[in-house]
């Protein structure tokens, strides 16, 4: 599959903490790629960078082999979405209005005309179409989110960046969002998301980034990634790999646990 | 560390079948909400529900209606007064029709055209200016409160108008006022914006104390002036504090008009790209618009608008912070509506409020801005208190 999104050698510095350095990183058409690592190890850094926000102090991104930095930003929106990890609204727009933003890069060009088609699709993949008449403030975190994963779809990017998608959702829209990322990637899109929960990353990604200050310190398929012996290192505490009972042969599915001593859960 | 798996490592916890939680939102009923039919809609593309459109229209049109009665109200009530029916008769003779009777009185059509007139145009300019700028710079700081009175662009925009008066500068004609007042205004404005921002949100605290501190320097700035004036530009600038629109000649409105026109245009230009700053500016910036420019842009076209309202009039508090407030309660807060209804209705409620001052006490010419401040300031608490008490606050 063709390289969408193709980082080379980023390095990023606030003052002098090093945030990232030397990150590689290539996202095709048609994966998910999951970026996961301890708090402050520079993943929504390393999503922002690939979203083209900050300028990296040294190395590129490229998208589409054009550096991020030097295309126009309207067609950079019209070719990623990007959806936050804060999801704020000054004013009490309606949830309909809201994901209806996202439509804004196809302003006065052909796509225009599918605007009412793809807002309620994308508002109904994000499970969103109840709230449509809702005002923003009113929502409750993971409905927020939600509303923010429906804006960020209606953009019909190529390039999808979802930063802690799935943070403040119950366990079916958890499910549901990654689901939905998989399918936007079948459709040929290149999907970035940030995760913590190692299990969902498992389960959804085709491939995993491991970042830990600032490094790439693993990239591949889940299987060789999510090793109990590199996330216990990389997280600094103890972590199972199993696998999950009852599956059904031939579909393995991982999951992460972290080890608990008998003194830290309830007797 | 991963925090989302809880309960016992030993397994049976993981074999709850959530995977028939991934069917969930599919199995959903179709397409609940029922569809506006807003074909070409201008907020944020086809989405207003039929509701929402009535009350636009209703807005629209009820404040087109109130503007258009209080105009000819206006222009008959005074201590010489004229019925309805010949001010819209002079009017019409004006224009050229021969239609309608002209006013009785002998001194009517003058009084009406060369004070009434003017007064009333000017009222209707510098309330959709004041309005305007409000409804502009709240959609900049992502803040309901700033205002340019609140924020202390106004106080800047009098500094500069003020200058204007005790130097008795003419070097730009009847536009010196103006300019000044724009050039303080846009001072004041920058100030503000560089010092309450901060990730690209501006917090209420900061944005009000930043108010203090431009209304106090910029105060300070007022009183030295006054010191230095002659007693007749030490009177003129304290009648003109008060905010009036008493003494309005057509030459300060063909100055003022121009302003607002231009103001008001291109706040309608950036009304779409306002819609997205409320989302914060990295993801206004991903979707595609440059957030620098528009601030930019933003700032010298309230500049614009404040100069304009200042420049002859003085400062008019609260109008810019009551009239968008309103607005968005009515028809919501996608700036497409918001601004030419801003600017419509800060239209009718100055005139109306002038209209007030100039009769509410026979032989006397309140000061406008003592009665905006008046009304304005309990709202100002109300809105407080509303505000802090609703889901969301301000953020």
């Amino acid at each position: 599959m063709s390289v969408l999104l193709r980082a080379r050698g980023v390095r990023l510095a606030y003052g002098r903490t090093v945030v990232l350095d030397g990150v590689d990183l290539d996202v095709r058409a048609g994966e998910v790629v999951a970026l996961v690592g301890p708090n402050g190890a520079g993943k929504s850094t390393l999503l922002g960078v690939l979203a083209g926000d900050p300028r990296p102090d040294r190395g590129q991104v490229l998208l589409d082999d054009v550096d991020v930095r030097r295309r126009p930003l309207a067609e950079l929106a019209r070719r990623r979405a990007v959806m936050p990890q804060e999801h704020r609204v000054s004013f009490p727009f309606r949830v309909r209005e809201v994901v209806a933003m996202g439509r804004h890069p196809w302003r006065g060009t052909a796509r225009e005309d599918a605007d009412e088609r793809v807002v309620q699709a994308a508002m109904d993949d994000a499970d969103v179409l109840a709230l449509a008449d809702r005002t923003h403030p009113t929502l409750s975190g993971g409905e927020r989110a939600r509303v923010a994963f429906a804006r960020a779809l209606a953009q019909e990017g190529a390039v999808l960046l979802l930063d802690e998608p799935t943070a403040a959702l119950d366990v079916r829209h958890q499910e549901a969002v990654l689901g939905r990322a998989r399918a936007a990637a079948r459709d040929g899109a290149g999907v970035v998301v940030v995760l913590h929960d190692l299990t969902l990353a498992a389960a959804y990604a085709d491939r995993v980034v491991v970042l830990d200050h600032g490094r790439v310190r693993a990239d591949g398929p889940p299987r060789d990634v999510l090793t109990a012996a590199l996330l216990s290192d990389v997280y600094r505490h103890p972590v199972e790999v199993v696998e999950r009972p009852g599956a059904a042969p031939g579909s393995a599915e991982l999951v992460v646990l972290p080890v608990r001593t008998t003194a830290e859960v309830p007797a | 560390m991963s925090a989302t798996t809880t309960g016992d490592t030993t397994g049976d916890v993981v074999t709850t079948p959530v995977s028939a939680a991934v069917e969930g939102p599919t199995a959903r009923e179709p397409a609940g909400a029922p569809r506006g039919d807003a074909s070409g809609d201008s907020t944020t593309g086809s989405v207003a529900r039929p509701a929402r459109r009535w009350r636009r229209v209703g807005l629209f049109g009820g404040l087109t209606v109130a503007l258009l009665v209080l105009a000819v109200v206006a222009a008959g009530s005074g201590q010489l007064h004229v019925p309805p029916a010949e001010v819209v008769g002079s009017l019409l003779h004006r224009l050229g029709l021969d239609a309608g009777t002209v006013p009785t009185h002998p001194n009517g059509d003058a009084a009406l055209w060369s004070v009434r007139f003017p007064r009333i145009v000017m009222a209707v300019l510098v309330g959709a200016a004041l309005a305007t700028g409000g409804a502009v710079l709240q959609g900049v700081f992502g803040n309901p409160l700033a205002e340019p009175g609140v924020v202390g662009v106004s106080s800047g925009a009098a500094v500069g108008a003020c200058l204007a008066i005790v130097t008795g500068w003419t070097f730009a004609g009847t536009w010196t006022v103006a300019l000044l007042a724009f050039v303080g205004g846009l001072v004041a404005t920058g100030v503000v914006y560089a010092t309450a921002r901060a990730g690209g949100r501006t917090e209420v605290v900061t944005l009000v104390l930043t108010g203090v501190a431009v209304n106090a320097v910029a105060g300070a700035a007022v009183a030295f002036l006054t010191f230095l004036g002659d007693t007749q530009a030490r009177e003129q600038i304290v009648f003109w504090q008060l905010g009036s629109l008493n003494g309005t000649r057509w030459v300060y409105v063909a100055v003022v008009a121009p302003l607002v026109v231009i103001g008001v245009a291109g706040s309608l230009l950036l009304a779409r790209r306002l819609d997205l700053l409320a989302l914060g500016e990295r993801s206004a910036r991903h979707l595609g618009v440059d957030v620098e420019r528009l601030r930019i842009t933003a700032v010298v076209v309230v500049a614009v608008l404040t100069a304009a309202a200042v420049a002859f009039c003085g400062v008019i508090a609260f109008v810019g912070l009551v009239v968008p407030h309103l607005v968005r309660m009515a028809v919501g807060p996608g700036h497409a509506v918001l601004v030419p209804a801003s600017a419509l209705g800060g239209a009718t409620l100055l005139l109306g409020a002038d209209l007030v001052a100039r009769t509410a006490v026979p032989y006397a010419d309140l000061p406008i801005g003592m009665l905006t401040a008046l009304v304005g300031g309990p709202f100002f608490f109300w809105l407080i208190r509303r505000t802090r008490a609703s889901a969301g606050g301000w953020a």
